[in-house]
C-alpha cells in the first residue's frame, strides 16, 4: 500500500471485462493492478498488498473459490466476487468462505463502484467498528445503541435492533441470511429464515420503509440483505 | 380355389425353411435292424462331406452295429446322477452348440431321465431341427401313440413309451426298415436281438410269428398313410385339388375306461378320412368321482395330443345336446362307443343306449358305434351309491312323513283326490332338493301312504272303489312325471350355471382388457380377472430393454432356478413350460407365451394353489384367454410406442420452433446494439450530445433485454427438462415485488407504477428466484403493450389458502379467445415474428415456475375494464410458528 490512493487487484481471465473495470476505477482514482489467473493473482496479492481484491469466481486454472480461500488464508483483504446470475449457492458459499460481497455478472458499473467504496471506507480491522452509520435520514448510532430516522428517535425491540446493527456494522455490504440468524438468534437457528422475514417486516415498517421500493434495507434475494449507507 | 389350396401349403412349407430334416427309419419291431440301416446311411452322409454326429446310438452290445459307428464323430452323453443310480441321456445343449449338419439320435420314444429340459426324447428332438440341424431317428411302431391300443390287442403288450403321431408328419423321409418274421426270429435264437433280462418272458410272448406278422402289417400300414398323405400334399403344391374336406368327426366319450380306446379309433378314423375331429363330453350336471374325472381328462389329454379338438357340454340330454352340436359344427360322422355296462341312469327315452337315439333322432348324420371289448367294471357301478344319496333318501323319507301328516289335517276339508295334491308338493320338494332317485322314492312312498292311510277302505292297501284306482295310479304317474321333470330341470340348470359363469368370467376378461388402455393396465387386468377365475395366482413377465425380466402381478415371485429357466426356454421358443407340460416340468409356474406376430410379446405365469395340477378344464380356460390377452397386450404396446412417437414428434416442432424464436429474440437486440455503437463509432463526433447519450442508453438497455431472453431461454431448458428443483424458503411478497420492479426499472421508467401492497402480508413458502423471475416476465409483457404514460398496477391479495400478484395495464388487453392460449409455449413461440415485439415465451415460462409451485396463471380484464391483467396465484403453505419469547425486545 502506497500513496494515498487504494490499490484494488482485478483477477479475471476476460479482457473485456477487466478493461471496462480498469477504466472505471481509475477514472474514481484507484490504483488498478490486474491479474489472469489464480496463480498470478494470489502471487500478485502476496507482493502488491492490494487495499482490495476483486475476484471472478469462474477462472481458468484454478476454482475462485479456492483462491478465496487461500487468500483467507492469510490476508484479511476486502474482497468481491464477480458471480453468475442464477447460482445463489455461489454466492453464499464465497460469502461464508470469507468473500465480503459480490456483484452479478452482468453488472452495472455505479453498483459495483457503490460496492467498492462501501469496502473501502472501512478500515483494515474490524474490530473497531464506527461510531455510527448514516443511511439518508436515518442514523444508527451503535455506540449509544440509538436509532433516529430525522429527528425522531425509533423504538425497536432487541431482536430489531440486534440486526440493524448487524447490518450497520456491514453498512453497504451484503449480511447472509445464516450470518445475520447466527447473530441474532444463535447458531442453532441458522436454518429458520421466516424469522428473519417477520423482523425484517417489522423493522421496515417501523423505519417507514416502503417494501416494494426501499430506501434502507435492501433484500438480497436468496442471499442475505444488504443497509445502503451514505457514500 | 385351388390357388388357396396351394398357397395354404406352401405355407405350411413355410417354416420349414432353417428348420432342419426329419429322417425316421421306422421298424415293426426290435431288431429288424433300424440303427444298423441309420448307421449305413449317416456313414454314407460322411463319405459326402457332411458333419455327422452321433447324439446317441444304442448298439445293445451287437458287433456289426458297433462296427458301423467307426469313423463318426461321437457327442458324449450327459450323466446325472438320480436316486443313486447313475443314468446317461442325450447332451441336448452339447449338440446346440456344435451344430453339427446331422445329428443321430436313437430310439425316439425314449423317456429322458426326471431332471432333463425336457420329459421325452422327442421333444429334444424337436429342438434340435429347429435350431437346423438334421436329424436321423428310429422308431418302432407299437411306440406310435394313435396305435397304442391296436398293439395291444395284437401283442397282449402294453407299451409305454410313445410318441405323437404328428412327429411322424413332420418328418421328411420315412424309411421303412423291414425284415420278414422268420428272418427276425432266426436273429432272436442266434441272439442278436438285445433282449433285457427281466423282460425275456414278455418279449417271448411279443415274439410270436402271428404278432411279428400283424406289427409289420401295421408297420407298413403306418408308412404308406405317410406315402399317401404326402402324394396329396404334393398334389396341392402343385395346384391341384385335395379331396375336399368332407365335414367332420365327432366322438361322444364318458367319464369311463373306454374313453381312451375312443379318442385313438376316432384319430385313426379321422385321418383316414381326411376329417377334422373333435371329442365331445356332455356333462348332465351330476357330480362326478375322481376316478372318472381321471379317466375323462385322461382321455381329453390324449385327444389333444392326437390333434383333436376339445369340446365339453351341458344339457339334460345326451343324445340331443349331441346331435344339435353336430348340427351347428357340420359334422358328418358321429362316433360312439357301446357299453355294456347296465344302464345306471334312465337314459332318457325309455330304455334306449346312446347309440339307438343317436341312429334314431340323428338326421343325415353318420353314426358310428364302436363296441368296446374290455370288461367292464361293474363295481364303479356300485360305488355311485356315495355319501350323499342315504342322506337324500332320509329327506324323501320326511317328506313323505311331513305331508302325511298335513294331508291327515287337511282330510277334513279336502276331497280324497286333492290330498293327493298334497303328496304331489312333496315330491316336487324331494325332486328339487335332491335328485330323481330320492325323487321316485318318495313318490313310491307317497303312493303306499297315500293309500294305505286315505283310499278307503283306510289302514289297508286294498283299493275298494275302482275310481280310486283310477285316481291312485295317475297319482303315481304325475308324482314320477313331476319328480323326473324337477330333477331334470335341477340339473340343467346347474349345468347352464356353471357354463354361464365361465361365459361371464370370459366376456368380463375381454370386456376389460379392451377397456384398458396401457401395458400396466392390460396386466393388471389379466392378472386380477385370471385370479378371480380359478384358484390360481397369475403374473405377466415381459422383458425390458435390457432384457432383464419384468414381473408385472399382485406378488412378486421368487423364482427357483429351475422356474426361471423354464420362463427362458418358453420366451425362446414361444411353447409352454414349466409345470404341466413336458418341459422342465420341476417347479410350481406354468409359463404360457403370449405372442404377437411370432414375437413373444410377455410370458403370463400360472401357479396353482391346489395340490397338483391344473385340471384340464381349467387349462384349456387360461389357454384360452391367453389369446386375447396376447392381442391386447399387443394392442397395449401398439399404443404405447405411438404415444412415445407422438411425443417425440410434438418435442420436434417445439424445438425448431423455439430455434426460430431464439433467433429471432437474440438477433433483435444485438441487431439495436450493434447499430447504435457502429453509429458512436463511426459518426459520434459529428453528433449531439443527447443523440449520443440516447444512443448509449439505447445500447445500454438492449443489452438487459438481451440479459432477461438468454434468462427465459435458460429457464426455458431447466423447465423442459422436467428437472426444476424448487428449493424454497420462505420469502415477503413485498421483497420479490420490489426486487422485480428493481429489475425492470428502465423498462417501467415511462409508465406510470403503482404499488398496493396491503399489511401484514402472509410469508410464501417458495423458491424465490422462480417467482421474481415468473413476475418480471408478467411486468415486462405488460410494460410492453402499456401506452406511454399509461398505468401498471401491481396488485397482492392474500386469502386463506392462496395469494395473488395481479398485473393490470392499460393496453390494447387480450381478447378472451387467446386468453388460455397465450401461457402456451406452442402457440406463441408459433406465431414467431408476427407476434410483436418478442414473443410470448416468457408467459409460458411464467407459467411453468408458478405450476412448478402448484399454483395457477389467469388472464382477465385490466384497470377500468380496459387492457389485461395477469394474476398468479400461489398456494399458502401455514405459516411458520414464531417463537414469541424470541422477538421481546
Amino acid at each position: 500500500m502506497s500513496g494515498d490512493s487504494a490499490s484494488v487487484l482485478i483477477i479475471d481471465d476476460e479482457p473485456q471485462i477487466r478493461k471496462f473495470l480498469r477504466i472505471s476505477l481509475a477514472s474514481q482514482g484507484y490504483r488498478v493492478l490486474e491479474s489472469t489467473d489464480g496463480r498470478d493473482g494470489l502471487a500478485r496479492a502476496a507482493l502488491e498488498q492490494p487495499d482490495l481484491v476483486v475476484l471472478d469466481l469462474g477462472l481458468p486454472d484454478m476454482d475462485g473459490q479456492e483462491v478465496l480461500g487461500e487468500l483467507r488464508s492469510w490476508t484479511r483483504v476486502p474482497v468481491i466476487v464477480l458471480s453468475v446470475r442464477s447460482s445463489e449457492a455461489e454466492k453464499v458459499r464465497a460469502l461464508d468462505a470469507g468473500a465480503n460481497d459480490y456483484v452479478t455478472k452482468p453488472f452495472g458499473i455505479q453498483e459495483f463502484l457503490a460496492r467498492v467504496r462501501a469496502l473501502l471506507r472501512l478500515p483494515q480491522s474490524t474490530t473497531n467498528s464506527p461510531g455510527q452509520v448514516l443511511c439518508g435520514a436515518l442514523c444508527i448510532d451503535l455506540a449509544f445503541r440509538r436509532v433516529s430516522l430525522g429527528e425522531r428517535v425509533v423504538s425497536l425491540t432487541k431482536k430489531e435492533y440486534a440486526l440493524l446493527a448487524e447490518l450497520a456494522r456491514h453498512a453497504g455490504r451484503v449480511v447472509t441470511q445464516q450470518h445475520l440468524l447466527k447473530i441474532v438468534w444463535g447458531p442453532s437457528h441458522a436454518g429458520d429464515s421466516h424469522y428473519l422475514r417477520v423482523v425484517i417486516g417489522h423493522l421496515r415498517q417501523k423505519l417507514g420503509d416502503d417494501p416494494a421500493a426501499p430506501r434502507f434495507i435492501v433484500t438480497e434475494a436468496g442471499v442475505g440483505y444488504r443497509l445502503i449507507s451514505d457514500a | 380355389m385351388s390357388d388357396a389350396m396351394r398357397a395354404d401349403a406352401l405355407l405350411d412349407e413355410a417354416p420349414r425353411e432353417g428348420r432342419g430334416q426329419l429322417k425316421v427309419f421306422l421298424g415293426a419291431a426290435p431288431g429288424v435292424g433300424k440303427t444298423y440301416a441309420m448307421l449305413q446311411a449317416a456313414q454314407r452322409q460322411r463319405r459326402l462331406g457332411r458333419d455327422v454326429r452321433v447324439g446317441v446310438v444304442e448298439t445293445h452290445g451287437r458287433a456289426e452295429t458297433a462296427a458301423m459307428l467307426v469313423g463318426l464323430a461321437d457327442q458324449p452323453l450327459c450323466r446325472s446322477e438320480y436316486r443313486g443310480i447313475t443314468l446317461f441321456e442325450l447332451d441336448l445343449d452339447g449338440l446346440l452348440a456344435v451344430r453339427p449338419d446331422i445329428a443321430l439320435v436313437d430310439e425316439l420314444a425314449h423317456s429322458n431321465a426326471p431332471g432333463s429340459r425336457h420329459s421325452k426324447r422327442w421333444q429334444d428332438v424337436l429342438e434340435l431341427l429347429e435350431a437346423g440341424i438334421d436329424i436321423y431317428t428310429t422308431v418302432n411302431v407299437q411306440h406310435l401313440e394313435s396305435l397304442n391300443d391296436q398293439v395291444r390287442a395284437i401283442t397282449g403288450v402294453q407299451v409305454r413309451e410313445t410318441v405323437p403321431d404328428w412327429i411322424l408328419h413332420e418328418a421328411d423321409d420315412i424309411l421303412l426298415v423291414d425284415l420278414p418274421p422268420r428272418e427276425l426270429l432266426e436273429r432272436l435264437r442266434e441272439g442278436k436281438v438285445y433282449v433285457p433280462e427281466q423282460a425275456r418272458a414278455a418279449i417271448d410272448a411279443f415274439f410270436t410269428q402271428t404278432n411279428l406278422t400283424a406289427l409289420r402289417e401295421l408297420a407298413m400300414q403306418t408308412a404308406a398313410a405317410r406315402v399317401d398323405a404326402d402324394l396329396h400334399r404334393r398334389y396341392r403344391l402343385q395346384g391341384q385339388r385335395a379331396p375336399a374336406v368332407r365335414g367332420r368327426l365327432l366322438v361322444g366319450i364318458d367319464a369311463d375306461e373306454s374313453a381312451e380306446g375312443l379318442v385313438r379309433h376316432a384319430a385313426r378314423v379321422a385321418e383316414r378320412r381326411h376329417l377334422p375331429w373333435s371329442v365331445v363330453h356332455v356333462t348332465l350336471g351330476a357330480a362326478r368321482e375322481e376316478t372318472e374325472l381321471g379317466y375323462l381328462q385322461a382321455a381329453q389329454q390324449l385327444a389333444e395330443r392326437l390333434g383333436g379338438e376339445v369340446v365339453e357340454l351341458s344339457g339334460a340330454r345326451v343324445s340331443r345336446t349331441l346331435i344339435d352340436h353336430a348340427h351347428e359344427r357340420r359334422a358328418s360322422l358321429l362316433l360312439v362307443g357301446r357299453s355294456k355296462r347296465p344302464r345306471r341312469r334312465w337314459p332318457g327315452r325309455f330304455g334306449q343306449s346312446i347309440a339307438e337315439q343317436l341312429i334314431a333322432a340323428g338326421d343325415g348324420l353318420e353314426v358310428s358305434v364302436l363296441d368296446q371289448t374290455k370288461p367292464t367294471q361293474r363295481k364303479a357301478a356300485r360305488q355311485r351309491t356315495g355319501r350323499w344319496d342315504w342322506r337324500n333318501y332320509l329327506l324323501a323319507g320326511l317328506a313323505t312323513l311331513s305331508a302325511t301328516a298335513i294331508a291327515l289335517v287337511l282330510a277334513r276339508y279336502l276331497a280324497l283326490p286333492n290330498i293327493s295334491l298334497v303328496f304331489l308338493a312333496a315330491v316336487l320338494v324331494v325332486a328339487v332338493r335332491s335328485s330323481l332317485g330320492p325323487a321316485l322314492a318318495c313318490a313310491g312312498l307317497s303312493f303306499l301312504f297315500y293309500d294305505f292311510l286315505f283310499i278307503p277302505p283306510t289302514f289297508t292297501f286294498i283299493v275298494a272303489r275302482q275310481e280310486d284306482v283310477l285316481t291312485l295310479l295317475f297319482f303315481l304317474l304325475m308324482a314320477i312325471l313331476a319328480g323326473n321333470l324337477a330333477s331334470r330341470q335341477k340339473r340343467q340348470l346347474e349345468a347352464l350355471r356353471q357354463t354361464q359363469a365361465q361365459t361371464t368370467a370370459l366376456l368380463e376378461l375381454s370386456r376389460r382388457l379392451g377397456a384398458a388402455t396401457d401395458v400396466q393396465a392390460v396386466c393388471s387386468v389379466a392378472v386380477h380377472q385370471l385370479q378371480l377365475l380359478a384358484d390360481i395366482e397369475a403374473l405377466v413377465a415381459m422383458r425390458d430393454k435390457q432384457a432383464a425380466w419384468v414381473f408385472k402381478g399382485d406378488l412378486l415371485p421368487s423364482l427357483t432356478e429351475q422356474e426361471q429357466a423354464a420362463a427362458q426356454w418358453a420366451w425362446k421358443h414361444g411353447q409352454q413350460a414349466g409345470q404341466g407340460t413336458d418341459t422342465l416340468p420341476e417347479g410350481h409356474w406354468w409359463w404360457l407365451p403370449l405372442s404377437g406376430d411370432g414375437q413373444p410379446l410377455g410370458l403370463l405365469g400360472i401357479r396353482t394353489f391346489a395340490q397338483g395340477r391344473l385340471p384340464p378344464d381349467r387349462r384349456r380356460l387360461v389357454c384360452a384367454l391367453a389369446q386375447p390377452l396376447a392381442q391386447a397386450l399387443g394392442r397395449a404396446m401398439l399404443a404405447d410406442e405411438l404415444e412415445a412417437a407422438r411425443l417425440h414428434g410434438q418435442t420436434e416442432e417445439l424445438r425448431s420452433a423455439l430455434l426460430a424464436s431464439v433467433s429471432h429474440d437474440l438477433r433483435t437486440p444485438l441487431t439495436a446494439m450493434r447499430g447504435s455503437i457502429d453509429c458512436l463509432a463511426s459518426l459520434g463526433h459529428s453528433m449531439s450530445e443527447d443523440d449520443r447519450r440516447e444512443l448509449l442508453e439505447t445500447t445500454r438497455d438492449e443489452a438487459e433485454r438481451l440479459d432477461r431472453y438468454i434468462q427465459n431461454l435458460l429457464d426455458m431448458t431447466r423447465l423442459g427438462h422436467g428437472g426444476l428443483k424448487l428449493f424454497r424458503d420462505w420469502v415477503a411478497p413485498g421483497d420479490i415485488v420490489a426486487s422485480a420492479l428493481q429489475r425492470l426499472q428502465r423498462v417501467l421508467a415511462e409508465l406510470r407504477v403503482e404499488v398496493l401492497l396491503p399489511d401484514p402480508l402472509p410469508l410464501l413458502y417458495v423458491h424465490p428466484a422462480l417467482i421474481e423471475q415468473a413476475l418480471v416476465n408478467v411486468l415486462e409483457n405488460a410494460a410492453r403493450f402499456s401506452p406511454p404514460g399509461g398505468r401498471l398496477q401491481v396488485a397482492v391479495d392474500a386469502g386463506s389458502n392462496a395469494l395473488r400478484f395481479v398485473v393490470s395495464d392499460e393496453g390494447p388487453g387480450i381478447p378472451e379467445a387467446e386468453r388460455e392460449k397465450i401461457f402456451d409455449m406452442f402457440y406463441t413461440a408459433a406465431r414467431g415474428d408476427r407476434g410483436g415485439p418478442g414473443t410470448g415465451l416468457g408467459l409460458a415460462i411464467c407459467q411453468g415456475m408458478i405450476g412448478a409451485h402448484g399454483g395457477r396463471v389467469a388472464v382477465g380484464e385490466g384497470l377500468d375494464g380496459r387492457g389485461a391483467s395477469v394474476t398468479l396465484e400461489l398456494p399458502l403453505q401455514p405459516q411458520p410458528a414464531m417463537d414469541m419469547e424470541s422477538d421481546l425486545s
